[in-house]
């Protein structure tokens, strides 16, 4: 019905965190306030967060065929045909709350995972860039 | 079947990624991404279904056809972001 909305919502707040961040950390790169070590690489909060906006985004787009596809989603107001009437916008509600809800959780532990996965990897590369050095 | 091809999808562009095509002027990893993604929600949509009393996958024809759309669709977003960022480039 219209669970994809839950993730479009998070997708908004990330990719606004993900500007924030980005200005932050370039404010840091400017004033000289991270010391950098030619062998020691880190990834961006930022760029994590891409990945974040990435797939939430990229999923919303796909699910908004879907559900164009199904008749679901319309090109005309109110766009949700669950919307006509208070007991199919009521049951949308409820759809939002518990399969969005549960879409835009498992994603996020997902990106959670990528993120963990890619740390460990750094770090053991940091650590074979400074035992060669 | 949409949920399958997804997934099928996103296996396929990660192989890619990994293998040959990491390179940040591909942007693979965006279409890696949403595959994944959307395999994710439609895994989510499947178990809901499941305790709703349907079947987890949907083996119609009608959802195989809406699978290859969506991954066509992904492949056009990632093709227009590739030309965004080509024209940038050169901008």
């Amino acid at each position: 019905m219209a669970c994809f909305t839950v993730s479009a919502v998070e997708a908004i707040a990330v990719t606004v965190a993900k500007k924030v961040v980005e200005k932050k950390e370039l404010e840091a790169t400017t004033t000289n306030e991270i010391s950098e070590e030619s062998s020691v690489h880190h990834t961006p909060l930022s760029t994590k967060l891409g990945w974040l906006t990435k797939m939430l985004w990229g999923g919303v787009f796909l699910l908004l065929i879907e559900h164009m596809w199904h008749g679901e989603v319309v090109p005309y107001f109110p766009f949700l045909t669950a919307m006509s009437s208070k007991e199919a916008t009521m049951e949308m509600l409820h759809e939002m709350a518990t399969v969005g809800v549960s879409m835009a959780i498992l994603v996020t532990a997902f990106w959670g995972l990528i993120v963990l996965a890619h740390s460990v990897v750094e770090k053991k590369k940091n650590l074979e860039a400074k035992r060669e050095a | 079947m949409c949920l399958i091809i997804t997934a099928c999808a996103a296996a396929i562009t990660a192989a890619l990624y990994f293998t040959k095509y990491s390179d940040e002027k591909y942007n693979l990893l965006m279409l890696v991404l949403m595959y994944l993604s959307a395999s994710l929600m439609w895994s989510v949509d499947g178990i809901f279904s499941v305790i709703g009393g349907e079947s987890f996958f949907d083996m119609s024809a009608n959802d195989a056809l809406l699978g290859l759309l969506v991954v066509v669709a992904g492949a056009a977003l990632w093709a227009v972001t590739l030309i965004i960022n080509k024209v940038k480039k050169q901008a």
